[in-house]
C-alpha cells in the first residue's frame, strides 16, 4: 500500500501557505497578458528578426515510405540568394542521434534531424536557407531526390505483424514499446461476475490540436561564442535541451533559449528538437542566423498528431447489481514515423487506470508500433484522454446491454467522496473530488428530465429525429511524476517533477519574477502575479512577470516547461516559494533598518512596517536602496545574507514507481470534468447537432476562475471538433488525404454550442495551494458526444465504436443490421 | 482520380488528331512551359510551372504518346515530378465528327502523391480539367 498520507511539514506548509493567499488569489482579475496581445503588441516568432538572417524551406518527402537512392543539391545552390543546403546524410555526419526514451529494441533507431530514408509524407528529407522565405521555397523545388518507393504501413495493428513492411531496419520491427500491465486478479472477476460484456473493438481516433501559430524557430549558432541562441515557440525547451545537448555535441550552456508569445501548442509543439537541430546545424554551415515559419500544410504534414489506439478483445466483468469489476483488453497505440516523446504515452495512460471508477481488477497488453504516418505529439489530454474514451463507452455499453440506468450506474462505481485520497489499483492516489455531485451538476445544466421527456416526445413524433443524452466523465491528471518514465525503460535516469521561480525586488523597489514554464495562452503571468501580489502584500498591478520563457534567468530546472496540467502546482508554488524567500529577506532588511525583530515586519502596499505601528516603516524602495546601493548602512550579516533576488524550486512529493509491478503514484493532482449533452440526430443524414451542453469543472481551488472557465470552453471546444469534424486520414500508401483546411475541418465558433458551465472547488491535500492542474479537459467531449450518439440510437443498436462520428458513419450506424461488436455472457 | 468531360472545337479531327498525337506540335500546346525536350517520336520531357488555384507549382513532366488511331483518338501517358510531390496520369482523347467541326471526348486518371494530393483533394479535379481543356482549346486554334 502506498503510504499516501502528507508529512507534517508539508502539512504545516500547506496551511500556512493557504492563508497567505486569498486577497488577490481566487479572483478573476483582468489577464495582465492581454493589454498586449489584444493590441497587436506581442512578440510571436515570426516577430523575432536578428541581423543577417536568412530563411529556411525544409524539403519534404511526398511518399509515406521510401529509400532515398540520392539528392542532388546542385542546381538549388546555384540559385543566387541560396546560402546553403543540407541532406540528411551531411547532417548525420555532423551530429550524435537522437537520446530515446524507448528501451531496446526501439532505443537502436538512428534518428537524426533530417531523414536518410523517408517514412512519412513530410518528413524532410533536405533543407535551404536563403535570402527569403519563398526564394527558399523555390530553391527546394530544384533539389532533385531520387526515390525508392516502397510499400506502407498505416494500421497499429497491422505494423505488429513481422510481415508488414519495416520503417526501421535497425531494429527489426516496427515495435516501438510492449508490456503487461497487470492489477488485481481479472481472471477470478471474470470467473465469478454475474455478466461479462465482451466488445470486440474499439478504436480513438487520430486528430490534432490546431493552434492559431504553427511552429517556428530562429537560431543563431554564434561563431565566436559558440553558443546558439534559440528564439522559438516550443514548448517544453528543457526536454528539447537533454535531447540536443547530446545530439549536437554541445553543453547546455550554449543552449540559449527564449521567447515572449506563443498562439497556443496543446501539446504540438512539444518535440521541435528535429527542427530546430536542423536549423542549429545550417546556421553554423552558413555563418548566419537561420530563421523557419511553418507553413500551415507543414504543419499539417508533419508537426505532430495525437495518439490513434486500437482496443480489443475488451472484457468487462460485472456484477448483479451493476458493480464493474475491471476489464482486460488489448491495445494498439499508433506512434507514427519516429519517437519523438513516444513511448511515454504507454505509460502516462495508467495515471487513471480505472476512470473515474473503483475498479479493481485490470488487465492491458499493451503494445505501441511504429506506422508510415506522421509521429505522435502529446495532444492534449495526451494518452489519457484515449484510455478515459474507452472506459466510458465500457461504462455506456454496460447500461445499455444489461439495461441499467447510466446515471445511476456511473454513481454505483464512481470513486466516492468519502474514499478520497483514493489509491487506485496500480498506486496512484486521487487527491480529492466528488463526483456524484459533479454529475448532478452536469446534469442540472442540461435539465436532464426534460431532456428524457424530450427523447421520448420526439421519438413518438415521426419527425425523422432522435434525441440522445450522453455523460461523459474524465480525469485531467496534473503534475508528471518523471519517474512513471523508468516502467517503459528502467535505465532511464529520470523521476520526480519540479518547476523553478525568482523573485526579485529590484533597485527602485519594482518586484519582477521570472518563471520556468512557456506559456501559450494560458495566462501564467496573471496568475503569477496573483499569487505574488498576495504573498508580498501588494497588487497584482505591481508585479511585473516576464513574459515567456528565457533561460538566462536561471528559473528553469530539467523539467522546465509548459505541459500536463501542470503550472497551477508547479509553476505557482515555485512563484510563492521565491515569493516567500524575499519576503523574508524584504524582513531582515527591514528589521535592520527599523531596529526590530523581522518577525514584526508586515508588508503592506509597497511598504514594510512595525506590526501596530504604521509610522515605523520603510518603503520597497528604501529596502532595495539599502540593498543595492548603500549596504555600507547595513550591519554586514544583514547585508552579506540577502540578494533580494530569491530562486525557489517547488518539488511534489514524489517516490520512485516501481517498474517491475507498474506500481507508484505517477501523478499530483487530479483535476475532475464532467459533461453532459443532448443531441439531435437525423435520420435521414446521419447529422448530430448538439441542443445543449453542460460541463462540471473541480480543479481545486481556482486561482483565477475566468482563466479556469476559458480552459474549460477551450478544451470542450477541442473535444467537440475531435467528436464531429476532425479526423487524419491516411490512405493505404500513406498519404494524408486531408491536410488541408478544405478537407480537416478545424473547430470554430460556429460549430460549438454555447456551453453552459459549473465548478466544485475540492482542494487538493497534496498542493501548497490546494489547486489541480487542468486545462488538458481529459476529452470528455468524445466520450459525452459518443454516450449521446449511443442512447440516440437506441437498444440493440451497434455499438458506437469509434470516436469520431462524422454524418456517414452515423448514417451508416443508423441501418447497421450486421454484426454489433459486443456480446453478453450471463450466468 | 477520375476526370472526363468533352470539348466541341472548330477544328477538324484530322487537325486535332495531328496537333495531339506529335509531341514536335504538343509542346506547343502546353502551357506555362519553361523548356521542353523531344526525346523521340512517340515521347518528349517538358519542365512547366502552371498558375494553379494551389499557387505556381513548378514541374517536370515526361510525356509518352502511347496509342494512336489515325484521326479517331490518342492516348498520353506520363509522369510528373515537382520537389514535394509526384504525379501519374493516362489521358485518353477521342474525336467525333461534327460536320466540318469535331468534338473531343476525354477522360483522364490522374493519381497524385505528396503534398499536392493532400491539400488539393477537392480542387485537384477542377484544375486537372482546366488544364486538359485548355490544350485542347490550343489545339483547335494554334498561335
Amino acid at each position: 500500500m502506498t503510504d499516501f498520507t502528507a508529512p507534517d511539514a508539508v502539512v504545516e506548509t500547506i496551511e500556512s501557505v493557504q492563508q497567505e493567499l486569498g486577497r488577490w488569489t481566487g479572483k478573476s482579475i483582468p489577464r495582465k497578458e492581454d493589454r498586449r496581445l489584444l493590441k497587436g503588441q506581442g512578440q510571436f516568432v515570426d516577430d523575432a528578426w536578428m541581423f543577417r538572417q536568412g530563411y529556411v524551406h525544409f524539403l519534404r518527402s511526398p511518399h509515406g515510405h521510401a529509400n532515398i537512392r540520392s539528392i542532388d543539391t546542385t542546381k538549388a545552390e546555384a540559385v543566387p540568394g541560396v546560402y546553403a543546403t543540407m541532406t540528411g546524410a551531411e547532417m548525420a555526419e555532423q551530429c550524435e542521434p537522437f537520446f530515446r526514451i524507448a528501451p531496446d529494441p526501439a532505443a537502436r533507431i538512428e534518428e537524426y534531424p533530417l531523414a536518410l530514408k523517408a517514412r512519412f509524407q513530410g518528413d524532410a528529407v533536405a533543407v535551404v536557407l536563403a535570402e527569403t522565405r519563398e526564394l527558399a521555397r523555390d530553391a527546394a523545388e530544384l533539389i532533385e531526390v531520387d526515390y525508392e518507393p516502397l510499400p506502407a504501413v498505416v494500421d497499429a495493428v497491422r505494423a505488429a505483424d513481422p510481415r508488414s513492411p519495416v520503417l526501421h531496419e535497425e531494429i527489426g520491427s516496427n515495435l516501438a514499446w510492449h508490456g503487461i500491465y497487470d492489477y488485481g486478479d481479472i481472471d477470478w472477476a471474470l470467473e465469478n461476475a454475474d455478466h461479462v460484456v465482451r466488445i470486440d473493438r474499439l478504436h480513438f481516433h487520430r486528430f490534432s490540436s490546431t493552434p492559431l501559430e504553427c511552429q517556428g524557430a530562429l537560431v543563431n549558432w554564434d561563431p565566436g561564442t559558440d553558443q546558439i541562441e534559440i528564439l522559438s515557440n516550443i514548448q517544453f525547451p528543457m526536454f528539447a535541451t537533454q535531447v540536443l545537448g547530446p545530439s549536437l555535441g554541445v553543453g547546455q550552456d550554449q543552449l540559449l533559449w527564449r521567447y515572449q508569445d506563443s498562439g497556443g501548442a496543446f501539446g504540438n509543439k512539444i518535440a521541435m528538437y528535429p527542427q530546430i537541430a536542423a536549423l542549429a546545424l545550417i546556421s553554423r554551415k552558413a555563418g548566419r542566423p537561420a530563421k523557419w515559419t511553418e507553413y500551415r500544410s507543414e504543419h499539417m504534414l508533419s508537426c505532430g498528431m495525437g495518439n490513434e489506439r486500437t482496443f480489443l478483445d475488451i472484457e468487462v466483468p460485472v456484477m448483479r447489481d451493476g458493480t464493474i469489476l475491471g476489464f482486460r483488453m488489448r491495445a494498439f497505440d499508433d506512434a507514427g514515423a519516429y519517437l519523438h516523446y513516444e513511448p511515454l504515452g504507454a505509460v502516462i495512460w495508467s495515471q487513471v487506470v480505472p476512470g473515474c471508477y473503483r475498479f479493481k481488477h485490470v488487465n492491458v497488453d499493451y503494445t505501441e508500433t511504429l506506422t508510415n504516418k506522421c509521429p505522435t505529439v502529446p495532444n492534449r489530454g495526451y494518452s489519457r484522454l484515449q484510455h478515459l474514451w474507452m472506459i466510458e463507452r465500457l461504462v455506456d455499453t454496460v447500461a445499455h446491454e444489461l439495461e441499467f440506468d447510466p446515471v445511476q450506474l456511473r454513481k454505483l462505481n464512481y470513486v466516492q467522496p468519502e474514499d478520497y485520497p483514493y489509491e487506485t489499483p496500480n498506486g496512484c492516489i486521487y487527491d480529492s473530488g466528488d463526483l456524484p455531485l459533479t454529475l448532478d451538476k452536469a446534469l442540472a445544466l442540461i435539465d436532464y428530465p426534460s431532456a428524457r421527456e424530450r427523447q421520448r416526445s420526439v421519438a413518438s413524433s415521426g419527425a425523422g429525429k432522435r434525441i440522445g443524452i450522453g455523460i461523459g466523465s474524465t480525469l485531467d491528471s496534473g503534475t508528471n511524476n518523471f519517474g512513471q518514465a523508468r516502467i517503459i525503460n528502467p535505465d532511464l535516469p529520470f523521476s520526480g517533477n519540479g518547476e523553478a521561480a525568482t523573485v526579485r525586488l529590484d533597485l527602485y523597489g519594482e518586484i519582477f519574477c521570472t518563471l520556468g514554464s512557456s506559456p501559450t495562452g494560458q495566462g501564467h503571468e496573471t496568475t503569477a502575479a496573483q499569487v505574488v501580489a498576495d504573498i508580498l502584500g501588494a497588487s497584482p498591478a505591481d508585479v511585473r512577470v516576464h513574459a515567456g520563457f528565457n533561460k538566462e534567468h536561471g528559473a528553469y530546472v530539467g523539467f522546465s516547461g509548459t505541459y500536463a496540467s501542470q503550472f497551477a502546482v508547479t509553476g505557482i508554488n515555485a512563484a510563492i516559494g521565491a515569493a516567500r524567500l524575499l519576503r523574508a529577506e524584504i524582513a531582515t532588511v527591514a528589521a535592520a533598518a527599523l531596529q526590530c525583530e523581522g518577525a514584526d515586519i508586515q508588508l503592506e502596499a509597497g511598504v514594510a512596517s512595525y506590526r501596530g505601528d504604521g509610522e515605523r516603516a520603510i518603503p520597497l524602495i528604501g529596502i532595495a536602496n539599502l540593498v543595492y546601493a548603500n549596504n555600507a548602512e547595513l550591519p554586514p550579516e544583514v547585508a552579506d545574507g540577502v540578494s533580494l533576488n530569491c530562486r525557489y524550486v517547488y518539488r511534489p512529493p514524489f517516490q520512485v514507481p516501481d517498474p517491475v509491478t507498474k506500481r507508484g503514484n505517477l501523478t499530483l493532482t487530479y483535476a475532475v470534468q464532467i459533461h453532459a449533452c443532448v443531441i439531435e440526430l437525423d435520420e435521414q443524414t446521419g447529422q448530430v447537432r448538439i441542443l445543449d451542453y453542460g460541463a462540471v469543472d473541480d480543479c481545486g481551488n481556482r486561482i483565477n476562475p475566468q482563466i479556469v472557465e476559458g480552459q474549460v470552453h477551450g478544451a470542450t471546444g477541442l473535444g467537440v471538433g475531435a467528436a464531429l469534424y476532425e479526423a487524419f486520414n491516411y490512405s493505404e500508401a500513406g498519404q494524408l488525404l486531408n491536410a488541408s483546411f478544405y478537407d480537416y475541418h478545424a473547430v470554430t465558433a460556429l460549430d460549438v454550442p454555447a456551453i453552459k458551465t459549473d465548478h466544485l472547488e475540492s482542494p487538493s491535500p497534496f498542493t501548497p495551494n490546494g489547486a489541480k492542474g487542468m486545462g488538458e479537459g481529459g476529452g470528455a467531449p468524445l466520450a459525452t458526444i459518443c454516450s449521446a450518439i449511443q442512447d440516440a440510437l437506441g437498444p440493440g443498436a451497434e455499438l458506437v465504436s469509434d470516436s469520431h462520428n462524422p454524418p456517414e458513419r452515423v448514417w451508416r450506424l443508423l441501418r447497421s443490421t450486421g454484426a454489433r461488436g459486443v456480446e453478453v455472457q450471463t450466468r | 482520380m477520375m476526370v472526363g468531360g468533352r470539348v466541341a472545337v472548330e477544328a477538324s479531327c484530322e487537325e486535332m488528331f495531328s496537333r495531339l498525337s506529335d509531341p514536335r506540335k504538343l509542346e506547343d500546346l502546353v502551357p506555362a512551359v519553361e523548356w521542353v525536350e523531344v526525346l523521340d517520336e512517340d515521347s518528349f520531357t517538358v519542365s512547366m510551372a502552371p498558375s494553379t488555384g494551389l499557387g505556381i507549382t513548378p514541374l517536370k513532366l515526361r510525356v509518352n504518346v502511347s496509342d494512336r488511331r489515325d484521326n479517331e483518338g490518342v492516348r498520353l501517358s506520363g509522369e510528373a515530378d515537382g520537389g514535394e510531390f509526384t504525379a501519374a496520369f493516362q489521358l485518353r482523347l477521342e474525336f467525333v465528327p461534327d460536320g466540318q467541326a469535331s468534338q473531343v471526348r476525354w477522360s483522364a486518371e490522374a493519381r497524385f502523391v505528396g503534398l499536392l494530393s493532400s491539400i488539393g483533394q477537392r480542387v485537384l479535379p477542377a484544375i486537372v480539367a482546366a488544364q486538359v481543356e485548355a490544350v485542347v482549346r490550343q489545339a483547335a486554334s494554334p498561335t
